[in-house]
């Protein structure tokens, strides 16, 4: 009773939808905020075992390889281990110390006969290779720093991740909207 | 998967009659379904969703309070299923991959990708060509208990950007088990006002003179 | 579709995906391209040291000096999905320590209205040409191979060798002279 005051009250008419329903109403709207969650992280997980890279596609965020790359552009990534790395390639390279991977050329390979490979990178924009930006000590980088390599190439849709990473809590509002219209909406 | 039988709905509606009562003091006698004394539903009447979804819960209580079916969940029920198993799927392997990063736990994630993608065809192919819009299944118990039950399927449809709601009410006796249908096609503008407010009043003589209808061919 | 924001979505997602249609046709008219290209290269005299490499280990590592020549003409790679092309000359050799050794020695990104015939004579190389441990003196089978990657407007990036190469030798001696 004390429910229905409130709306009342405060003209929550927008939840009028939500109190019609019963329990497997109400379930079946949490599941269906589960699908899009999951239709999303299955795609993305699907995406990961086609491709073999943990994270299959990237934004880029520096100028490092302008002009081929700028700021906000979206790759495509594939890391098959059979595939060897071979100069001219861009690879997506993980270095420790770093939390966010670094996507540049590669420079140079050196392949021994057992199939282990060193490679050092370096930034189309860049006037000098990647030795300053591996760990230090590290002089080149090995098949295990990959994340993967680009395939494809698209511009600037991954400018909303940037605006969105750049703005948390505009990105947590939009997120809770969404969410929270799914939930109450009834399909 | 059976969960337990709703009584929210019809709390509300008892709650809601008491207060009208203080109110406004009226003859309706308790809760019988021909009339609503329910605050009225009231939606936005450009989002043909709610539309649909008022009509049908209507239709809905007409048959179940008016009439006195019982509601069969199975089918519904059948669909929660679906949808459940598919969100654990890929839970599971959202959890997998945590425990275990990526190139370890690429067989757990090609099942659980090829499991959740199959549920969704499954899915689709369940409410398209199994539900194809069946929003009640009610069931006409025999009073001796001799007969099987009479399987009464209500469905509907309303298309996007058009004002024509289209109801179907069929029913397989128990006894003879073929199955009969009639319906109507009727302007939503009939049931709603201007602003939205479902007049419930009008629109359930409409379904209870079908189900009258198909009651007494039965019958016959 | 009766308000103002339902419509200004409605356009907005239209757009979007009129916008990545055309994106994709754009990117199926060209997907099918060769990209290929006769190249010639030249080299003249070739020679190698052995001195320490202070940007890496600091071990005396052989390094190699060599000039080339080049003609190629590229123009007709370039259409409307090729934003850029990022040219790049590899040497590859076989060396007692590793079956396969790739060093860019040079590079050059041409952007679409670009020049793109290329013609270098007596070119030094742009990068140091360090090998990984002393594999270049007496290296009689060094090729050079120009390639390029197409970076499209929207697309995948093919890697392309060119079609022609060059083979050249390392002499047995180091050279002492400074160059």
């Amino acid at each position: 009773m004390s429910k229905e005051k409130m709306s009342g009250m405060f003209g929550f008419e927008f939840l009028d939808d939500v109190r019609r329903m019963n329990k497997r109403q109400l379930y079946y709207q949490v599941l269906n905020f589960g699908m899009i969650v999951s239709s999303a992280l299955m795609i993305w997980k699907g995406l990961m075992v086609v491709t073999g890279s943990e994270s299959p596609i990237v934004v880029v965020l520096s100028g490092s390889m302008e002009p081929a790359f700028h700021r906000g552009d979206l790759l495509f990534l594939t890391n098959y281990q059979e595939e060897p790395i071979r100069v001219g390639e861009i690879v997506v390279f993980k270095v420790e110390g770093r939390d966010i991977p670094i996507v540049h050329r590669v420079l140079k390979v050196h392949e021994k006969d057992d199939g282990h490979v060193r490679f050092l990178t370096k930034g189309d924009n860049n006037s000098v290779d990647d030795r300053g930006l591996y760990a230090p000590g590290q002089l080149w980088l090995e098949k295990k720093d990959v994340v993967g390599r680009a395939r494809g190439f698209v511009p600037y849709v991954g400018i909303v991740t940037i605006l969105m990473n750049d703005y948390p809590k505009f990105k947590y509002a939009i997120l809770a909207c969404l969410g929270l219209f799914v939930l109450i909406h009834r399909e | 998967m059976s969960l337990p039988d709703d009584l929210s709905l019809v709390h509300t509606t008892t709650v809601t009659t008491f207060v009208c009562f203080i109110s406004q003091p009226k003859e309706s006698s308790e809760q019988d379904g021909w009339s609503s004394d329910e605050k009225p539903v009231k939606i936005d009447k450009w989002d043909s969703a709610a539309l649909k979804n008022a009509l049908d819960d209507g239709a809905k209580k007409v048959i179940l309070e008016g009439f006195k079916l019982k509601e069969s969940h199975t089918l519904f029920d059948l669909r929660l299923l679906i949808c459940s198993v598919a969100v654990g799927f890929s839970f599971f392997a959202l959890l997998w991959d945590y425990i275990k990063p990526f190139p370890e736990s690429r067989p757990v994630l090609i099942l659980c990708v090829l499991s959740y993608f199959v549920l969704m065809a499954v899915l689709t192919v369940y409410t398209t060509y199994i539900e194809k819009g069946i929003f009640l299944v009610a069931l006409d118990k025999d009073e001796a208990g001799m007969e099987p039950d009479d399987v009464w399927e209500l469905s509907s449809s309303l298309k996007k950007y058009d004002d024509k709601y289209f109801l179907q009410i069929s029913v397989k006796p128990g006894t003879t088990q073929i199955i009969r249908s009639l319906d109507i096609t009727k302007s939503v503008s009939d049931f709603f006002d201007e602003n939205g407010k479902f007049d419930y009043d009008r629109f359930e003589p409409e379904v209870r003179i079908l189900k009258a209808k198909l009651s007494e061919s039965h019958k016959e | 579709m009766n308000t103002f924001l339902s419509r200004l979505n409605t356009i907005f997602a239209f757009t979007l995906s009129v916008m990545a249609g055309l994106t994709f046709c754009c990117f199926l008219t060209t997907a099918f391209n060769e990209h290929k290209a006769p190249v010639y290269i030249g080299t003249g005299k070739a020679i190698v040291k052995n001195v320490p490499d202070y940007s890496a280990t600091r071990e005396k590592n052989d390094l190699g000096f060599v000039v080339f020549d080049m003609q190629a003409d590229l123009s007709r790679i370039f259409n409307w999905n090729v934003k850029q092309l990022f040219l790049y000359l590899t040497a590859e050799y076989e060396t007692k320590d590793h079956v396969l050794n790739q060093v860019v020695i040079w590079d050059k990104i041409i952007k679409r209205g670009e020049n793109s015939v290329l013609d270098y004579r007596s070119s030094n190389t742009k990068y140091y040409f360090w090998d990984y441990g002393n594999g270049l003196k007496g290296n009689n089978n060094v090729t050079l191979t120009l390639s390029w990657n197409v970076i499209p407007n929207a697309g995948t990036l093919p890697k392309i060798r060119g079609e022609g190469s060059h083979k050249f030798k390392f002499p047995n001696e180091y050279s002492t002279n400074r160059l």
